[in-house]
């Protein structure tokens, strides 16, 4: 029990150490220094354990085990004493520039929103150890089947289409290096894996928020979206749905930075690109919305003549997706078997099924039932609400027009939710089905860049400028 | 960082509109957690665990019954699709199948077996059959209920 605690609580550490070396210098200076390394902690510590993971048993070496993985993080360790030692961030709330009464109190809200959740979370994770549905279906028993194979390839090899083997294997990789290091199977592992991820979504939403907008919003930002009944329960079960979601705000958070030639701490693109890869390398929606980041950060530095930009950014960042990229492509070439679940979306009557308004009707009444503010708030909280209240009282759309990586956020979030409705309306299995089981989880994945986006086109106060 | 004056009328509002939807959204979390246990379908979710706890444990095959409301034909294609991949075999006993007698004397075949079941008269009957037969038998059911009434774990142990 000590070491299945020790283990994710060592590979968060050392994700939040290496966070702060990767960081931009102003990330790890001042009290924004911690919070960086929260942001990107889980992406770095779990996605790298998981490439780790993949990598050795592919090519047929053993898992990656302590004396592999304990050199590594001592060397980060040994790194972040020598690059930080200039820089010693301030510990001390009070003495940091900026940190008045209203911003200590909006601190220790965030503290008791923490608490609540933890005390709430806790309560689902023990009345469903191994997860829900899919959890259990995909993610967590995958991981048990990984850790305990010879040959995980051949293992893969002989799970039935129902249960996906074709998803690319961020966390149950991660969870079966794990159970490796720990020694032991304890349901404390993927528990903790997925709390990770749901606490590094506060983080990485704040920090991006931050960027454009620092003071109150961020942390508005984070309260709305750490007292969704949604995003909490889909965490404390196990959905990889939630990392899923922190890497789409953590890949386009830092798109969207490049964008801003006038911010003085964008996100370096070593770190996008290898957001993007682990976003491609956690499920299959994942790819779609990689894949859309990309095309419109590629569309939106062409429109707003930053070739130049566009031309520096392209090799860091495809050097560093390919990590994640390459794992899903050798994964579905040599270990997963053939899908042909995918290829059912787009033969046998896509005419017929793009063209029926009956469907088209069913996914409207579907979507505007969840993202209506007066229905599904047992699911949603009053976020959809807040949202649009937020929207109305904060935006001036004349500044906003001239904002790109506003824009360019607002554009992700469209492209996707309208990507995830086509989904539904070409969905080769029965719609309403479709809708009744996975809509919820769906638009959880986008909820939080959507909670960016509102509140980095949102303005609290003037600008310096005006 | 830069000092933010909460003073404006826009930020008064944001911040009611934050805490109003913070108080609801906490609320609501807690009223999911609380309506948890009386959900049907996490039945189905635990009825998982457990199977996966067979396998855990070690068993090379493992009995499985389930009485549900919903979904006990998806449950079944399920754990057949799962245990395609575990080594664990489970046997699987018809939900709908009323011969209790005949129920427990197949169950009682494997040194573990999971009853999911919404219905407690179904539980009962069950349990009060597999003990009577455990007993003519030579041994004892030593019995793990998890998240409450509903779901069961039987194993076999010496008299």
């Amino acid at each position: 029990m000590i070491l299945a605690t020790l283990v994710p609580a060592g590979v968060l550490a050392t994700g939040l150490v290496a966070g702060l070396l990767l960081a931009g210098r102003h990330d790890r200076s001042g009290p924004v220094a911690i919070l960086t390394g929260l942001a990107y902690a889980p992406a770095l510590g779990f996605g790298t354990l998981s490439l780790l993971w993949f990598y050795s048993r592919f090519v047929h070496l053993p898992a990656p085990g302590p004396l592999v993985l304990l050199p590594l993080a001592a060397g980060v360790a040994a790194a972040a004493f020598v690059v930080l030692r200039r820089i010693a961030p301030r510990w001390r709330i009070g003495d940091a520039p900026g940190w008045g009464q209203r911003q200590i109190l909006l601190a220790g809200w965030l503290g008791l929103t923490l608490v609540v959740l933890v005390a709430g979370g806790w309560r689902w994770a023990a009345s469903r150890p191994y997860g829900v549905w899919d959890a259990v279906a995909i993610w967590t028993g995958r991981a048990l089947m990984l850790a305990r194979a010879e040959d995980p390839g051949e293992v893969l090899g002989r799970v039935t289409q129902a249960a996906h083997p074709d998803y690319p294997l961020l966390v149950p990789s991660s969870v079966a290096a794990q159970y490796g290091l720990a020694g032991s199977e304890s349901l404390l592992i993927p528990q903790l894996t997925s709390v990770a991820f749901l606490l590094g979504l506060g983080p990485v939403v704040w920090l991006t928020v931050h960027r454009w907008r620092p003071g109150l919003l961020p942390v508005a930002a984070v309260l709305l979206l750490w007292s969704t009944p949604s995003v909490l329960v889909r965490g404390f079960t196990q959905c990889a749905d939630v990392p899923l979601a922190y890497l789409f705000v953590a890949a386009v958070g830092g798109l969207a930075s490049r964008l801003d030639t006038s911010l003085r701490h964008r996100v370096s693109p070593w770190l996008c690109g290898y957001f993007l890869g682990l976003l491609y390398w956690v499920k299959n929606e994942g790819q779609v919305l990689a894949v859309l980041a990309v095309g419109l950060f590629v569309f939106f530095a062409l429109a707003t003549r930053r070739l130049q930009q566009l031309r520096s950014d392209a090799l860091p960042l495809l050097i560093a997706a390919a990590p994640g990229v390459l794992a899903t492509v050798l994964l579905r070439r040599f270990w997963a078997p053939p899908i042909e679940e995918l290829d059912k979306y787009f033969v046998g009557g896509f005419v017929e099924r793009l063209t029926d308004p009956e469907r088209w009707r069913t996914v409207a009444a579907f979507f505007l039932d969840h993202l209506s503010p007066a229905g599904q708030t047992q699911h949603w909280g009053w976020l959809w609400l807040a949202l649009a209240l937020a929207a109305i009282l904060l935006w001036r759309r004349r500044r906003l027009v001239r904002h790109p990586p506003a824009l360019y956020l607002g554009a992700v979030v469209l492209a996707s939710f309208a990507a995830w409705f086509m989904v539904y309306v070409l969905t080769p299995y029965g719609v309403t089905w479709h809708l009744r089981t996975s809509l919820d989880r769906l638009l959880l994945q986008l909820v939080p860049c959507l909670v960016v986006f509102v509140f980095v086109a949102a303005e609290l106060d003037r600008p310096a400028e005006e | 960082m830069r000092k933010v004056r909460f003073v404006n009328k826009r930020g008064w509002l944001l911040g009611l509109v934050v805490l109003v939807a913070w108080a609801f959204g906490t609320y609501s979390f807690f009223a999911r957690v609380r309506s948890v246990e009386e959900k049907k379908d996490q039945f189905s979710d635990m009825g998982q665990y457990v199977a996966l706890r067979a396998e855990l444990e070690g068993y090379a095959s493992a009995g499985f019954v389930s009485r549900l409301s919903n979904r006990p034909k998806n449950m079944r294609q399920f754990f057949t699709a799962q245990y395609q991949v575990f080594p664990t075999t489970l046997t699987y006993t018809g939900s709908r199948d009323r011969n209790f007698k005949k129920m427990a004397r197949r169950l009682l075949k494997e040194e573990v077996w999971v009853c999911v079941c919404d219905k407690p008269a179904f539980e009962s009957h069950l349990l009060k059959e597999a003990r009577a037969q455990a007993r003519r038998r030579g041994f004892e059911l030593e019995i793990e209920r998890l998240a409450g009434a509903g779901l069961l774990v039987a194993r076999r142990r010496p008299g």
